[in-house]
């Protein structure tokens, strides 16, 4: 079994990738040990509030690379660690056993060039398959600049792959992780979404659970508005599952280039809602804003939308189209569906709302039940009370508990 | 008006067929364990599965599948079960309608959300539960959920295991759950949970300690989402390892 000691150092390292997700594959368990769940199963919850899914580890954290924002970079002295494949199997083996995990998340520094290391990660992963016959969850990360057909091979076995994006522009990437370019990033995003077109058509197992990607937000200039558009871009050009952001945490480095504070988590949370309003509630990103604005930090970007949309609101509750519910604010999908559901069996009034527990604090300034209006009345002080206390950021985490069967076909898509 | 049933479904069916019959309002359901105010006036039920049978056919006629809820209802550890599921069954009748989505019933919402509880709880249990390996090979989780919903996690975890043997222990609704690599058998019995001595616990721990940003600490959210009471069968949350 690995020692504790070398667990550390690359658990350490790898734990800045954001995705744990282990939704969206449904792999069988046929006689060996593991399967997927589809909507995926969060087993822990560390102490920052995100979940543990799957076993996050690097193959090594021994880079040839020197992307300054990077924990790992070359020139940063740091205790380096080398996994082998049987090592990192084992491990998976045990802890899988023992319900701490839905499976593996395996990622690698770049070890002596991109297809060295992509060859270990396809080596430990096949082993895993093959050998220790898991049939659980596997993301591996990929290594961008590696070997076509190393990529390829990789897809046939595990459950989902990424290619981090890194930066939200390719001029970002050049100045700050010159060793990485956009075509390399790109070019095996868009043929790893080609290659699984084409497997749908012939039902075959390419990955199940299809790609993600993940880029820094707050180490470039780039505003809001365009790392949205390019989110957008992604999802629709290459389908990707989903685009993961992560704050910019500044690391021991004296730097003239990077910012000298983190972009924060209130901004990283305002992207992942609009995000969901992307991915969940039918919203355009030139709905919600322009490519040069940054998002408001005093609004959700739902409620900041609905503030300058008056001549839309009120809508009324017994009547308008569950599209339109979604997109008040302090209604969600849950509470859309709850809606919908009820006024089957005759209208609802604001008590109706309370008994379902929907809430009102700010929803009740954009509805109207059977025509009567209970919110504020001047859009001025609506603006004061939906004000976000800026002492107190809230953030939830990216993981949520999957949703209950009845409610899976209004949360289309995954968790 | 305060009905004593035993915590069986069959005898709440009685229950309801017995309130139609007798055109009793107003009724609140007390298990034989409880405390009753003497103010009230109180019926003893016996379960008679002839008129528990007539209520279960009708019900189906009307819910269908949804019949079911009733069932992974009448699994939760609230305590005023017997009385929120009794109220939705007679609602249910009296509309003689599948009324299970009227949520601005409050009948109707009281009975979603418990029987949502328990489905949430089961969804839950299969990440919070945790295997140790005993010294004969077996894996072995103690654990002690709100609803008694052992028997409906065992077969996540027999597809999930195929040959490997493993235990389910709820001790708090006295139930284990064994399965040996080929079938499973479900036992009654009162046990105190083991204690397991395993290394690779300790190797969790590590690794959820590692994992963790500390710049991003936010513990309230981290509770939120895993509730503290089921951090005492969880290695990595044991101070002592």
């Amino acid at each position: 079994m690995i020692s504790e000691e070398k667990l550390k150092i690359l658990v350490d390292s790898a734990k800045f990738d954001v995705s744990c997700s282990s939704s969206g594959s449904n792999r069988k368990n046929n006689g060996g040990i593991g399967n997927a769940s589809y909507g995926g199963i969060c087993h822990s919850f560390t102490e920052d509030g995100r979940c543990v899914s799957l076993l996050k580890i690097l193959m090594t954290n021994v880079c040839e690379y020197n992307c300054l924002y990077c924990v790992n970079r070359r020139s940063n002295d740091v205790p380096r660690a080398i996994a082998t494949p049987n090592e990192i199997c084992e491990l998976t083996m045990e802890f899988y056993k023992h319900n701490f995990i839905e499976g593996l998340f395996l990622s690698s520094a770049v070890y002596k060039n991109a297809d060295y290391t992509m060859e270990l990660l396809l080596e430990t992963v096949i082993k895993l398959r093959k050998l220790y016959n898991f049939t659980g969850y596997i993301h591996l990360k990929g290594i961008p600049g590696a070997d076509t057909n190393l990529i390829m091979r990789a897809g046939e076995y595990v459950d989902r792959m990424s290619f981090n994006l890194e930066l939200p522009s390719e001029k970002s990437l050049k100045l700050l992780a010159p060793q990485k370019s956009k075509k390399a990033i790109l070019s095996p995003i868009s043929m790893i979404s080609g290659e699984k077109q084409w497997n749908k058509s012939i039902k075959s197992r390419f990955l199940p659970a299809g790609q993600t990607t993940q880029m820094i937000i707050g180490a470039s200039p780039e505003k809001d508005g365009h790392i949205l558009k390019l989110t957008e871009a992604l999802y629709k050009k290459y389908s990707l599952k989903r685009v993961y952001y992560s704050s910019y945490i500044p690391m021991n480095l004296k730097s003239n280039i990077l910012p000298k504070e983190s972009a924060g988590l209130l901004r990283e949370h305002r992207l992942y809602q609009a995000d969901w309003l992307i991915r969940f509630y039918g919203f355009k990103v030139n709905e919600l804003i322009s490519e040069e604005d940054n998002l408001s930090l005093d609004y959700d970007p739902k409620c900041a939308w609905a503030l300058s949309h008056p001549e839309l609101f009120p809508v009324e509750i017994n009547t308008a189209p569950v599209e339109m519910l979604a997109r008040v604010p302090g209604i969600g999908l849950r509470s859309a569906y709850k809606i919908i559901s009820a006024r089957r069996y005759g209208k609802i009034d604001l008590e109706g709302l309370k008994r379902m527990k929907i809430p009102l604090k700010r929803a009740i300034n954009f509805i109207t039940t059977n025509g009567f209006y209970k919110g504020l009345k001047s859009e001025n002080d609506i603006k004061l009370s939906l004000l976000e206390n800026k002492n107190q950021p809230t953030y939830t985490q990216l993981s949520m508990f999957s949703s209950p069967e009845i409610l899976r076909s209004v949360l289309i898509g995954e968790i | 008006m305060i009905y004593i049933i035993e915590n069986s479904l069959e005898n709440l069916l009685t229950a309801v067929f017995e309130s139609y019959k007798n055109k009793d309002k107003q009724v609140s359901i007390f298990t034989n364990t409880c405390q009753t105010s003497c103010l009230e006036e109180i019926k003893i039920i016996k379960t008679d599965g002839e008129k528990a049978n007539r209520v279960e056919k009708a019900l189906r006629k009307i819910l269908n599948y949804s019949y079911n809820h009733i069932k992974l209802a009448f699994r939760s550890g609230e305590t005023n079960k017997n009385t929120v599921i009794f109220n939705y069954i007679c609602e249910t009748v009296n509309a003689n309608d599948n009324i299970s989505e009227n949520f601005a019933n409050s009948s109707v919402y009281s009975f979603y959300e418990i029987f949502r509880k328990v489905q949430k709880e089961v969804h839950h249990l299969k990440g919070f539960i945790r295997f140790s390996k005993t010294e004969e090979g077996i894996y072995y989780a103690p654990f002690s959920p709100d609803n008694d919903v052992c028997d409906l996690i065992l077969p996540h975890f027999i597809k999930r295991y195929s040959s490997m043997p493993f235990i389910l222990h709820d001790y708090k609704y006295n139930k284990l759950c064994a399965y040996n690599g080929k079938e499973s058998k479900i036992v009654y019995e009162k046990i105190p949970p083991l204690k397991v001595k395993d290394e690779v616990n300790f190797l969790f721990k590590t690794y959820y300690q590692t994992v963790n940003i500390k710049s991003r600490q936010n513990i309230k959210l981290m509770k939120n989402y895993m509730p503290k009471r089921y951090h005492i069968n969880m290695p990595e949350k044991d101070e002592l390892l």
